[in-house]
């Protein structure tokens, strides 16, 4: 499995898991998360948490834009980014 | 995006923050915008605009709204945040921490001894968890029903057979408001100007150990005077003249009460504030149900905050607690007195008056 893959994962793991709205969609990589209403401000908020304490990275005020948490493969960037390992 | 603001000047920027405005809260911002910006007697407000660099369009507006308020007893210029606006398309967290982050520049400048919002719900307050903020207070709204057809229209439609429900329910309600009677009170209409004796009402008072807004004259002559919509009963607005009456004993100013009737049948206690609350206060109530009684409200509406005294005064005349309509999140400099005063060991007694912009 790519290393790509394992994190696309590992972020829809969470959404499924914190976010009930979630669980009644079919979220693939592109699903679009805040325009679906599935995440909204205060949910952003848990995202936030969820990498920070995942991935060891942290995320400052100028990240918070709606591309990086639009999807999971854009948080998937995100974090990949953040962290400087760059995409497969 | 790359995310800066600025502050706004309300005579260059003016037609860009109105059209925002509008956007956002509708077309009755233009008649109450002078009023509400530079017509405030605690000074002007402070205003800004987030923009991204690159575009330079603007995404968000903030305004923070002066207000004279006492702390512990001590007259202090404190902040209503308010106007918090981020254009569709850019309704992230983002932008609105930046925002409000901005919104503490004249605190922190020293302008202002605090500043406080609002937030009416549970997406409003996650710029303040974001800034490791919590609620200094939540806000209630307590309802008194005086006549039940929207209830029985709403529940089983408009029919012949639900009008003898209706008149027995409303005759039930009508009864239950029994008239209270205090001896050597009088209670009357107030339509002028508001005068010294209310200055010095508000003086005599104490406030310590608690936080509330300012009743001076001057604060209640801009309040629900100069307010523009105040005065005229708009047909489709829901904001009717603001209706006050006071509490005398032998002439001598003890209690006054502030209301208005909604074009929906709802009325509104906006204020009630005096001594003797636990006379003035009801008797003063007692007029506004039997006022609204006649005028055929549905309705009448109060909010406050757990540690004010209106609360007791509600429940105590048979008003019921329903939801949470605002918490209270304030900021303060850790460093200043009067700023850990906020945050530690003041109750905060807010009425509708201190949430309302």
């Amino acid at each position: 499995m790519h290393a790509d893959q394992a994190l696309h994962d590992q972020i829809r793991s969470f959404m499924l898991l914190t976010f009930p709205a979630a669980k009644k969609r079919a979220i693939d990589d592109d699903f679009p998360l805040i325009d679906s209403g599935i995440i909204d401000s205060l949910g952003t908020l848990d995202v936030v948490a969820f990498v920070e304490h995942s991935f060891g990275i942290e995320v400052s005020d100028d990240d918070l834009t709606p591309e990086n948490f639009a999807s999971i493969r854009a948080l998937a960037t995100f974090v990949l980014r953040k962290t400087g390992v760059p995409a497969e | 995006m790359t995310l800066a603001s600025r502050r706004v000047s309300f005579v260059d920027d003016r037609h860009e923050m109105l059209a925002l405005l509008r956007r956002n809260f509708g077309s009755s911002q233009d008649q109450r915008f002078d009023w509400r910006h530079t017509g405030n007697p605690a000074g002007p407000a402070w205003s800004w605009f987030v923009y991204d660099k690159k575009t330079l369009g603007t995404v968000a507006l903030a305004t923070v709204f002066p207000r004279n308020m006492y702390v512990d007893g001590k007259r202090v210029l404190g902040g209503q945040v308010g106007e918090f606006v981020v254009e569709a398309g850019y309704r992230s967290l983002g932008p609105a921490v930046l925002m409000q982050r901005t919104t503490f520049e004249p605190v922190d400048r020293g302008s202002l001894t605090f500043c406080y919002d609002c937030p009416p719900h549970d997406q409003g307050m996650s710029t303040f968890v974001r800034l490791g903020m919590r609620a200094n207070a939540e806000v209630y709204r307590y309802a008194y029903p005086l006549r039940c057809e929207q209830n029985v229209d709403k529940k089983f439609g408009r029919h012949l057979w639900t009008r003898p429900l209706v008149a027995v329910v409303n005759l039930a309600l009508r009864l239950r408001a029994a008239r209270w009677r205090t001896p050597n009170l009088e209670i009357a209409y107030y339509n002028e100007r508001f005068g010294d004796e209310f200055s010095a009402l508000d003086k005599s008072l104490s406030s310590a150990g608690n936080i509330r807004a300012s009743r001076s004259a001057e604060d209640l002559n801009w309040r629900y005077r100069e307010d523009p919509l105040s005065s005229t009963c708009l047909p489709t607005g829901t904001r009717g003249k603001y209706k006050v009456l006071v509490a005398r004993r032998n002439t001598e100013l003890v209690a006054f009460a502030v209301f208005f009737i909604q074009s929906d049948g709802i009325a509104s206690l906006v204020d009630l504030f005096g001594h003797e609350l636990p006379n003035a206060g009801t008797a003063l109530l007692d007029a506004v149900i039997q006022i609204c009684t006649q005028k055929k409200v549905s309705s009448i509406h109060a909010f406050c905050s757990e540690a004010s005294e209106l609360r007791y005064l509600l429940t105590g005349l048979g008003f019921r607690r329903r939801e949470r309509s605002s918490r209270v999140v304030a900021y303060a400099r850790p460093d200043d007195c009067i700023g850990k005063l906020v945050h530690s060991g003041q109750q905060w007694t807010f009425n509708q008056v201190e949430v309302m912009l």
